[in-house]
């Protein structure tokens, strides 16, 4: 049963349409849907589901920005549609899928580059010796915990890789993300890969290949700051490469 | 995947960003205003000033390092406007233009030409 | 087990001018613009010092020069383009320099704020050093 809008106000949305069985070329489907004060994007979305058009395709899952699933271009700029309120915007709100990335359908893309990345930085917890659960657990100060937290709070939802220039010209960048999430690992106490990841990061597709648009920090619903962390990894690379003329037995 | 050698210009680039953002503006305000502005008939104190040994080293460093930060910034540049291939030629064309321009400094800095 | 079929996925390739559609993007290239017009300066540093070497007659017809509308509003561009290099350097310390005391971060304003103070030390120094020695 549909809602009754607040105040029978009602919303445009332009949204981007692409049957690749069908559609040679995408195009964009108007929908018009009610306003209401407290609904976001994906509500609207939701409805265009339920109510108008079954056939529209979209990610989403935990609908409180958690779960990086639904991740779109709304107007232009990156953003999960569950914090994104239709009243925030003015006039017709136009949304497409995640910039820089294959469609396979409507706003679903393709992000195994992506996965393929995470699996090949081995982000997740390398111990430095094996530790048997008998052993007990790992201790970590605050102060140990407190220099990698921030970098921890990525929810992987790409909008990063949607906003950065330097991976929409070049897909072999490795992209803010999986760098931040690279680092967050190299800076955990608890972890011994920094070496295997960090002759990833520093390999000509990995930091260097980030120019600081900064762009990516600035869409980052978690505030992890992924701009940050790839620009603390060149500096951390840059001492070690140098250091290592001087010092030559660690070089590579 | 081989660690790449960027350092090599990232170390200099990011020096020469320091430097130019500390140094170069109030230079640029010593040559264009207070020089010419206040001190328009002291060119033979000024002649003698930018003579002295320690305002050659200083000019020349902001110089050299000012080069490998343009260098690295316009090699990016280059990427950045659609620039896809020839990587390496375009490397050596910025870094080697910033290396020129630093022994042509230095020729200059010691008073030779 | 069900096989996989690939349908013709979308690609969507940037447009050559990218850096145009969005300001954030037009201010980035601006500001690595900035290098450009400080290596412009440095060739004029080091004309300006080969002139001092040479014979003084000489010197003083170009030192003369920097008294001229030209000298003057091209001095005013590259000071802009400069000073928008450090403005927008300094802004982004506080991302590259992370200083922890126990388990938090000195507050970024503060890292800014000492890379800015360092700038005003530094030009100071440097005009009060001409002012006295000229």
């Amino acid at each position: 049963m549909a809602q009754a809008s607040d105040g029978g106000k009602t919303v445009t949305l332009e949204v981007f349409r692409y049957l690749p069985d069908q559609d040679a070329q995408p195009r964009f489907q108007s929908y018009t849907v009610p306003f209401h004060e407290d609904w976001v994007v994906l509500d609207a979305l939701n409805y265009i589901k339920d109510h108008i058009d079954g056939t529209l395709s979209y990610r989403w899952s935990c609908r409180m920005g958690v779960c990086g699933s639904c991740g779109m271009m709304v107007n232009g700029q990156p953003k999960l549609t569950c914090a994104a309120f239709l009243k925030d915007y003015d006039g017709p709100i136009r949304i497409e899928p995640l910039a820089n990335f294959p469609v396979i359908r409507d706003l679903v893309i393709n992000l195994d580059d992506f996965m393929h990345k995470l699996k090949e930085l081995k982000t997740w917890l390398v111990p430095k010796a094996p530790k048997p659960v008998a052993d007990g657990e790992y201790l970590q100060t605050p102060e140990e915990l407190a220099k990698y937290k921030q970098f921890s709070m990525c929810i992987n939802c790409m909008l990063c890789y949607a906003a950065c220039p330097v991976y929409g010209l070049e897909p072999k960048f490795l992209g803010p993300a999986a760098i931040a999430l690279a680092h967050r690992y190299n800076l955990d106490s608890r972890d011994g890969a920094k070496d295997e990841r960090n002759d990833i990061i520093a390999s000509s597709e990995g930091i260097w290949e980030c120019t600081f648009v900064g762009e990516c920090t600035k869409v980052c619903p978690k505030h992890v700051d992924p701009a940050g962390a790839i620009q603390q990894s060149k500096v951390a690379n840059t001492k070690e490469w140098w250091l290592s003329w001087v010092m030559p037995q660690g070089r590579k | 995947m081989a660690r790449s050698n960027e350092p090599l210009w990232w170390g200099p680039f990011s020096a020469g960003m320091m430097i130019d953002a500390l140094c170069v503006p109030a230079l640029i305000v010593i040559t264009g205003f207070v020089l010419p502005l206040l001190f328009p008939h002291s060119a033979d104190s000024a002649r003698l000033l930018i003579n002295h040994p320690l305002t050659r080293l200083f000019l020349f460093v902001v110089i050299s390092l000012s080069l490998i930060h343009w260098a690295h910034r316009f090699r990016y540049i280059l990427f950045d406007l659609g620039l896809k291939g020839g990587r390496t030629a375009v490397a050596a064309a910025c870094y080697g233009a910033a290396i020129v321009g630093t022994v042509v400094a230095a020729v200059v800095a010691l008073g030779v030409w | 087990m069900a096989t996989e079929t690939k349908s013709k996925e979308l690609i969507r390739p940037m447009p050559i001018d990218w850096w145009l559609k969005n300001p954030a993007y037009v201010k980035f290239m601006l500001r690595d613009v900035t290098s450009v017009f400080i290596a412009g300066y440095c060739i004029f540093l080091i004309v300006l010092m080969s002139r001092a070497s040479g014979d003084a007659d000489a010197f003083q017809a170009f030192y003369a020069k920097l008294t001229s509308p030209w000298s003057v509003v091209l001095h005013l561009i590259v000071l802009a383009f400069a000073c928008y290099h450090s403005i927008t350097f300094f802004n982004l310390t506080p991302r590259v320099i992370v200083v922890f005391r126990g388990d938090e971060k000195v507050p970024e304003h503060l890292i800014a704020a000492g890379h800015y103070a360092a700038w005003l030390l530094v030009s100071l120094v440097l005009i009060v050093l001409v002012l006295i020695l000229v």
